[in-house]
């Protein structure tokens, strides 16, 4: 059963497995992978030998881990508080208002937020009326991180909640029909009926997205930041977007990705050991 | 009381979230010079179809319309069939080699050869410029797969042990037990790769060249750059004094339109 | 040479608007004769006969024009919003001219670039390939062996010869791109810009009403802006559309052409842009107008979109903006109220009084695969070239197409109703393809200006250019060194600029501190890399 499966990974994950070794050679995609000289670690050593690299990592990190920190517990609050919801067609209402935002591209979206924070948008308005400061948002690195994490929640909220919402419909009734006639009240039953039967997927989820501290698009970042933000917001991403403007090289990227990856491996090796010892599921 | 404090969060997150929606709706919905000058909230102002009937009066969106359908239907249908078909296998945790084959899976979730070796790959496979090469070439995200793995392993092992003592194969297993249950989980994947699927702009940039092939996304995107200045739109614009920015709304609503067919019906 | 971003914005900023030839009969271009009409149509007329001789060589030959024996097919990629076959008429023109058919492979124009490597990659390189890479990747591909040197095939290229190898000024901007083992790859566009596209706009009504003369100078800008504050105190009178752009212009104004690298004419070397006495003039400068708020303080993400509510609601006066946004605003403007007195028009630069000069040849990614097909391919570009070609790909077949009215403007038929425009004919019959017009023709709708455009091209050739950076010519060895460096240094500056104008307690100390880290981190050794 599981052949077919199996064909697909080999065929378009594995298949073009080669092209890591662009990171190790200085690619001409006329030469081809295996035509292109070979350069050995000099990308690597290009991207460490830039004097902002740590700056660079740890910007990336603690977006990364912000992230983390602070939109995964709420996306589980949502999803749980959204299945509390009784009325079926309330719920369902809910539910496709939190979605709509997935319809929206990255440019509307910060473009929007942008707009919201502007010095004459809606949240400085404000503030002027409670008798406080205009405060320039959008051109202050304090409030850079606060956001962009805003505008993920905002537009992560709905879809992200898909997946808890569907476990949460697995879990059994008569579970919390037992626990009712006992007496429970409802926060009761969500602390201890509701997510731990969700546990498995929590966990999952979170594996699946700790990788991701380190590996953050640039796409968000590219938008949102301006030369006034910029030392706050560059991450790794957006720095090799900047090289690759004047300097469009392949292998750069490339080798840049590499170390991305491996140290998201990591990572996700070291949190699944984690996970395996506290709660006994683990992805492998 | 605790039903109140719920409907209240959710109610300050819905209007939170409604609010630039329905900006943005209205925009699309409102004429050019009240756009400009930035008199639209959320209800439009001078109200217009102006921005629509641009769009559509251009025979190849329909034409793009269709293309997208056909892809994206085609594409769920494949994404989800093969994944369920992977996860099914690999929950039991009594599978030969189970650890080696999760473990690969989860290396390509990391490592991938990159955009132009995969463009090689399809190549090679002569799947250039077919439907084939947005279909296949990502018929399993990992992390849908890994998500519909959970979902197996949480079902209870007693189900799987009474159909094997009637006397089921796997696959009857599989149909009869493994995909009525899990029916939740699996219309949240096929959510996901129909978002994928009708949302993508990059897959088919790339393998598809025939431009009566193009999905929706790449004819909006076309009019976008058309009607925003980058060639000569412009000076047509200015003519007609269309503001991009309604074209632009206008065609975040019509890729929204069918999502909002189908979302419903996915819950 | 500017570097390919800029270009990009440049160029489709450009292929926008009406735009009349250059009418005028003093002009300061080195060819005199080539700018007043009469010289114009005397000089293609010898080009034309020189052509002439050509075809009718072939013709002797063929006995039909064209430039091959039998038909042959090139397969020719560029990117494009609009739908192409084999069939458009462009392509049946080209057909029927050259004996060439077309096949065209299209990509889609926002991501022409990753489409074209990913097709480069594949091995299979289309035989001509329009605006789809950038100088550097041609020549680094080129010489891996991927396109033609077109030095090798000047005997099959008369009209490029005449044009751009035969004219001194010409030849010397095309050999900056001669690679080091003396071939070139590219294929650049001959004089598609005009004297000025972008420059600092004002509301003509307002300063009327005001009683403000429009300025001549910096301290005049000044003033306007200060008149301006005062009698609208909301307001922010300097607008943009674009911030980072609006203030990359403004620096050319101040006679700093690149805030990285920048070349002194006069003492013929290199210098860093930032770290000179005019980069400060023009830095106080700005945090003059930011602190006083006569700047809009958002300026780093402003859009399209808040600049045209700025103008049309009375919130700003003046920018810094591409010459087409006078008639765009002026027209919308008029559509919300007809009596309208809006009115925006072209004004002096500021700084050293001198907006820069737009490139004569334009290279943007234009080049031929080495492969059985060049000669004929080269033989095609060189069509493209002459004048026949140049009037067919930007104005179309007169008596087919269009016809010329008594004003001299071309008009099409087909097309009546519509504003004619290049992105319309790409449209309609597949002229104007994107780095396929290599000599456009100076009578085309391109070059139709308004009343106020013309104006400001006048005024400019009034003033003089300043001078744009030669190209940067740095050993094969260096250059991703000396990317890296620049990147570092852009970086660096911008941040600078914006901290700088952004925050009046900046000043002489920050500056100094500034100068010293750039020149120690980056000035001294990019300038070993270009002082050689």
């Amino acid at each position: 059963m599981l052949v077919p499966g199996l064909l697909f990974y080999l065929i378009f994950r594995y298949g073009p497995m080669f092209g890591l070794a662009i990171a190790f050679k200085d690619y001409s995609p006329f030469l081809g992978v295996l035509k292109s000289p070979w350069a050995g670690l000099k990308h690597f050593e290009k991207f460490f030998s830039n004097a902002d690299v740590w700056r660079l990592t740890f910007n990336t990190l603690r977006l990364g881990v912000l992230q983390l920190v602070i939109e995964f517990p709420l996306t589980i609050a949502f999803a749980v508080i959204l299945n509390e919801v009784q009325n079926m067609r309330c719920k369902k209402a809910y539910q496709t208002i939190s979605y709509l935002p997935s319809f929206l591209s990255l440019v509307i979206i910060c473009s929007i937020f942008k707009d919201l924070f502007s010095v004459d948008g809606v949240i400085n308005q404000m503030i002027v009326q409670l008798g406080g400061n205009v405060i320039h948002f959008n051109g202050d690195p304090k409030f850079y991180l606060f956001i962009y994490i805003l505008s993920d929640l905002w537009g992560g909220l709905g879809s992200g909640a898909i997946v808890y919402l569907a476990a949460l419909s697995g879990v059994d009734q008569n579970l919390y029909e037992a626990a009712k006639l006992d007496g429970c009240s409802r926060i009761k039953m969500i602390r201890y009926i509701s997510i731990p039967s969700i546990m498995p997927t929590i966990v999952t989820m979170f594996l699946l997205r700790v990788g991701n501290i380190i590996r953050i698009t640039p796409d968000k970042t590219l938008l949102f930041y301006n030369d006034l933000t910029l030392e706050t917001a560059d991450i790794i991403g957006s720095y090799v977007y900047r090289v690759g403007i004047t300097n469009k090289s392949y292998s750069f990227g490339s080798a840049v990705g590499l170390l991305e990856s491996a140290l998201a491996a990591v990572i996700l090796i070291a949190a699944n050991k984690i996970c395996e010892r506290a709660t006994g599921s683990s992805l492998w | 009381m605790f039903d109140l404090v719920i409907h209240l969060i959710l109610i300050i997150i819905s209007v939170c979230v409604a609010y630039p929606i329905l900006h943005v709706t209205a925009i699309a919905f409102s004429d050019r010079y009240a756009i400009m000058a930035n008199e639209v909230s959320i209800f439009p102002k001078g109200f217009t179809l102006e921005s629509f009937t641009y769009i559509l009066e251009q025979g190849k969106v329909f034409r793009a319309f269709g293309n997208s359908v056909f892809y994206t239907v085609l594409g769920v249908f494949i994404n989800v069939a093969m994944t369920v078909i992977m996860a099914y296998p690999l929950s039991k945790t009594d599978l030969v080699g189970r650890s080696v084959l999760m473990k690969m899976i989860l290396f390509t979730m990391f490592f991938s050869g990159g955009t132009i070796p995969t463009y090689l790959v399809v190549k090679e496979l002569h799947l250039l410029d077919t439907v084939w090469s947005l279909v296949l070439p990502n018929a399993v995200w990992t992390m849908d797969l890994i998500v519909m793995i959970s979902f197996y392993q949480s079902i209870p092992g007693s189900l799987y042990e009474a159909a094997y003592l009637d006397g089921a194969s796997e696959f009857q297993i599989v149909r009869k037990v493994a995909i009525p249950l899990s029916k939740a989980s699996i219309a949240s994947i096929a959510l996901f790769y129909f978002m994928g699927h009708w949302n993508s702009y990059f897959l088919p940039m790339l393998y598809l060249f025939d431009q009566k092939k193009y999905p929706l996304q790449l004819v909006l995107r076309s009019m976008l750059l058309e009607s925003s200045g980058t060639t000569s739109g412009a000076s047509v614009l200015a003519e007609t004094a269309l503001t991009p920015t309604g074209v632009k709304n206008a065609t975040i609503v019509l890729i929204m339109i069918p999502v909002l067919l189908v979302y419903p019906f996915a819950q | 040479m500017r570097n390919k971003n800029l270009a990009k914005v440049i160029a489709p900023a450009l292929a926008a608007s009406l735009v009349l030839g250059a009418c005028s009969s003093a002009d300061s271009s080195t060819a005199p004769a080539k700018e007043s009409p009469a010289a114009e149509s005397a000089e293609s007329a010898a080009e034309e006969s020189a052509e002439t001789e050509n075809i009718s060589e072939a013709a002797d030959e063929e006995g039909n024009g064209w430039l091959v024996e039998e038909e042959t097919t090139i397969t020719m990629s560029f990117g494009s919003n609009y739908e192409f076959d084999e069939n458009t008429w462009i392509f049946q023109k080209i057909k029927e001219r050259t004996g060439i058919q077309v096949e065209p492979i299209v990509y889609p124009s926002e991501s022409k670039d990753e489409k074209a490597s990913a097709v480069i990659a594949s091995g299979a390189l289309p035989d001509i390939m329009f605006w789809s890479l950038s100088e550097t990747e041609i020549n680094e591909y080129g010489e891996q062996g991927a396109f033609a040197n077109v030095l090798d095939y000047v005997d099959v290229m008369p009209n490029f010869k005449a044009l751009i190898l035969d004219d001194a000024d010409m030849n010397e901007i095309y050999q900056t791109y001669t690679t080091e083992s003396g071939k070139n790859y590219q294929i650049p566009i001959y004089r598609l810009n005009r004297d000025i596209n972008h420059g600092n706009l004002y509301r003509a009504d307002v300063f009327e009403e005001l009683g403000i003369a429009p300025w001549t100078d910096t301290e005049g800008f000044y003033n306007a802006l200060v008149a301006l504050k005062e009698a609208y105190p909301d307001s922010y009178p300097l607008a943009t559309s674009n911030g980072k752009k609006s203030l990359e212009r403004w620096m050319s104004e101040f006679g700093i052409n690149n805030a990285d690298v920048a070349y002194d004419y006069d003492k013929q070397e290199w210098y860093i842009g930032c770290t000179s006495n005019a980069f400060k003039e023009y830095l106080d400068f700005f945090q003059k107008l930011y602190t006083e708020g006569l700047m809009d303080p958002e300026f780093l993400d402003s859009t399209v979109d808040t600049y045209n509510e700025a103008f049309l609601n009375n919130e700003a006066f003046v920018c810094n903006e591409w010459i087409g946004r006078m008639s765009a605003l002026d027209n919308a403007a008029k559509e919300n109220d007809a009596n309208t007195t809006f009115s925006l028009e072209f004004g002096y630069p500021i700084g050293t009084g001198h907006y820069e000069e737009l490139p004569q040849l334009e290279f943007w990614g234009n080049a031929v695969a080495n492969n059985e097909n060049t000669e004929v391919s080269m033989k095609l570009i060189d069509w493209l070239y002459s004048d026949e070609g140049s009037e067919i790909m930007t104005i179309g077949v007169e008596g087919e197409n269009f016809e010329w009215d008594e004003s001299g403007t071309a008009v099409y038929p087909e097309l009546e109703g519509s504003t004619i425009n290049i992105g319309l004919l790409e449209e309609k019959y597949g002229m104007w393809i994107e780095g396929a017009y290599l000599h456009p023709d100076r009578r085309s709708c391109y070059f139709a200006f308004t009343e106020k455009e013309q104006a400001a091209q006048d005024l400019v050739k009034e003033l003089g250019n300043s001078k744009d950076n030669p190209k940067v010519d740095v050993a094969a060895e260096d250059t991703a060194d000396y990317n890296l460096l620049i990147t570092g240094l852009t970086d660096e500056l911008s941040v600078f600029r914006a901290n700088y104008i952004t925050n009046a307690s900046y000043g002489d100390a920050q500056w100094e501190e500034f100068v010293n880290k750039v020149t120690a981190e980056y000035g001294e050794k990019l300038l070993s890399m270009l002082n050689k």
